[in-house]
């Protein structure tokens, strides 16, 4: 018997029903379906941004990172860090005003606020054109880990099928709930098997992490620093990456949405307190990434991210693998389940309804929303099986891209004057930037990453634009961000706002 | 907000300043001294995060929206 087939099968399968069951009995409107009714605190609301955060990039991909780059990869133990700093400061405020406003989508932001829906289709087509590569990645990396768990009985194109067939589904059914259940097991389950994988195989071939350090630096000298085997990661490279990952990390349309799901805004200060803890179970990735490079050495390219898998097959008994199989899965469909519901939603509200059908109803934009749920999967599908090659411009980009949003994002919440010349101008100037210099093979470009310095020509853009044509959000627009008294209770006078003081 | 945004950035900021003093290919007790570095701030932020909760004004802090 195939043990770990069965046992990934299991794993899937039980995600699946959860994805069904989280729909409930009562009827789905469009905010139940796109941000859960707004009611996550605590536990969900965690694994929630938990399980959009730690996808099979990170579960296959930090190993791998290390295993062929080496320090550089200590970049991914910071950034999440200095992102929930961040985030603990600028999303209340986006929160509340994504409550008062009933905002959904990312694009509902850009359209609110700058007043403009030809704005916020902008920013629907950007969130589009870089978050469904990132889902097409989650889909091939699912793909990677069937096929190489189950020894090739199933087919990578066969366990895609199958997988995101079925996540399709139960997104187009249960909405954002969907994900956020099948969160509560994924996450489990990758933090069991990171700590048995991560402590087990370093220990089993090394002795202690001390070894495996000390056998690290014998073999490969400088692996333990920047820029490390990679030559050109250096230090203004590492430092100039978590600057532009921590802005960049809630600029996702599917984190950005996932944020408006909380319940309250001191959820998500919360939130932003205790997640830093998950960071410090990737180290224990790295450990295996630098087992491997020792153990299974010669893997090269984009096959070093079977890093992990190899040496989980080779130094574990079969159940384990099959555990890390459906860890591995789940950490691509979880995450591929946000991306598209994200995408199908910008698509459904900023681009169908603010666009072509103003007058659309809540639930015709539903139904349009769903539609494309399974469009975009399909799509998703046919490149990751035809063409994988396809999308590999675009995802290097995917990171550099979503980045883009952020100044205009926080110079909104205080800056009255932002205005949707200086947004637009400063979007299509660093998205433009970003795309010229990745694909143009100048990243890192002066020794910092290409997409920060993107950032910063935007910045400039939209600074000069908004002061050259000026917009002024009116005093309603602005109280949208402050505190607000309970609900019945007298509202706060205009001039508490606390933002920005 | 200024009071509190200095206390939760320290992190932030120290993390990054560091980083230059920190890259050197060693390790420490099984930890790779860059990466215990930043797992260092990793851990505190929590704690600083927490003052920066107190710290906030009052009418954030009692937000009932």
């Amino acid at each position: 018997m195939n043990v770990p087939l069965v046992i990934t099968a299991v794993i899937v399968a039980v995600a699946v029903i959860i994805g069904f069951a989280a729909h409930g009995r009562s009827a789905m409107s469009i905010e139940e379906w796109t941000v859960g009714g707004r009611r996550y605190g605590g536990l969900v609301l965690w694994v929630l941004a938990a399980g959009e955060i730690y996808t099979t990039f990170t579960y296959l991909g930090a190993a791998g990172y290390a295993y062929a780059n080496g320090g550089p990869v200590f970049y991914i133990l910071g950034y999440g860090v200095l992102a929930y700093i961040i985030s603990f400061f600028l999303l209340p405020p986006l929160w509340r005003y994504a409550k008062r406003n009933g905002l959904l989508t990312q694009a509902d932001y850009f359209t609110s606020r700058f007043g403009s829906r030809w704005v916020g289709a902008l920013a629907a087509v950007i969130g589009v054109v870089f978050v469904v590569p990132y889902g097409t990645l989650q889909l091939e990396g699912l793909g990677d880990i069937v096929t190489t768990v189950t020894n090739g009985t199933i087919s990578s194109a066969t366990a895609m099928l199958i997988a995101f067939g079925l996540t399709a589904l139960f997104v187009f059914a249960s909405g954002l709930r969907a994900a956020a259940w099948t969160s509560i097991l994924k996450d489990a389950l990758l933090i069991i098997t990171v700590l048995i994988v991560g402590i087990g195989l370093p220990l089993k071939y090394y002795g202690s992490f001390s070894g495996l350090m000390s056998a690290v630096v014998r073999a490969h000298p400088g692996d333990l620093a920047v820029p490390g085997s990679s030559g050109v990661l250096g230090v203004g490279w590492l430092i100039s990456t978590l600057l532009l990952t921590s802005m960049g990390f809630y600029m996702y349309p599917h984190a950005f949405m996932a944020a408006y799901s909380a319940r309250s805004a001191k959820a998500i200060r919360r939130n932003a307190t205790f997640l830093p803890f998950y960071q410090v179970l990737l180290l224990l990735m790295f450990y295996v990434g630098f087992a491997a490079l020792l153990v299974v050495p010669g893997l090269a390219g984009s096959n070093t991210n079977f890093a992990l898998l190899d040496l989980v097959k080779k130094g574990e008994p079969s159940w384990i693998t099959g555990l890390v199989g459906g860890a591995g899965a789940l950490a691509a469909i979880v995450p591929a389940g946000a991306i598209v519901l994200a995408a199908a939603a910008l698509v459904g509200r900023n681009i169908y309804r603010d666009l072509l059908r103003p007058a659309a109803a809540p639930g015709s934009v539903l139904r349009v929303s769903r539609v494309f749920v399974l469009v975009i999967m399909a799509f998703s599908l046919w490149v990751a099986i035809e063409s994988p090659g396809l999308i590999a411009n675009l995802l290097l980009t995917a990171y550099d891209g979503v980045t883009q949003f952020f100044p205009a994002v926080l110079l909104s919440l205080f800056w009255r004057r932002t205005s949707k010349t200086g947004v637009s101008g400063g979007l299509l100037v660093g998205v433009g930037l970003v795309l010229y210099l990745v694909i143009s093979g100048h990243d890192p470009v002066w020794g910092m990453n290409a997409g920060f310095v993107a950032l910063i020509a935007n910045f400039a853009v939209l600074v000069a634009g908004s002061l050259l044509v000026p917009d002024r959000a009116s005093d309603e627009v602005m109280a949208g961000y402050s505190p607000g008294p309970a609900a019945g209770s007298a509202p706060a006078p205009a001039n508490v706002t606390a933002e920005g003081g | 907000m200024l009071r509190s945004m200095s206390v939760g950035f320290i992190p932030y900021v120290v993390m990054l300043i560091g980083i230059p003093f920190f890259n050197r290919s060693v390790s420490v007790g099984g930890i790779p001294l860059l990466a215990l570095w930043m797992i260092i701030w990793v851990v505190l932020s929590p704690a600083f995060l927490a003052l920066a909760s107190r710290l906030l004004p009052r009418a954030e802090r009692e937000d009932q929206l």
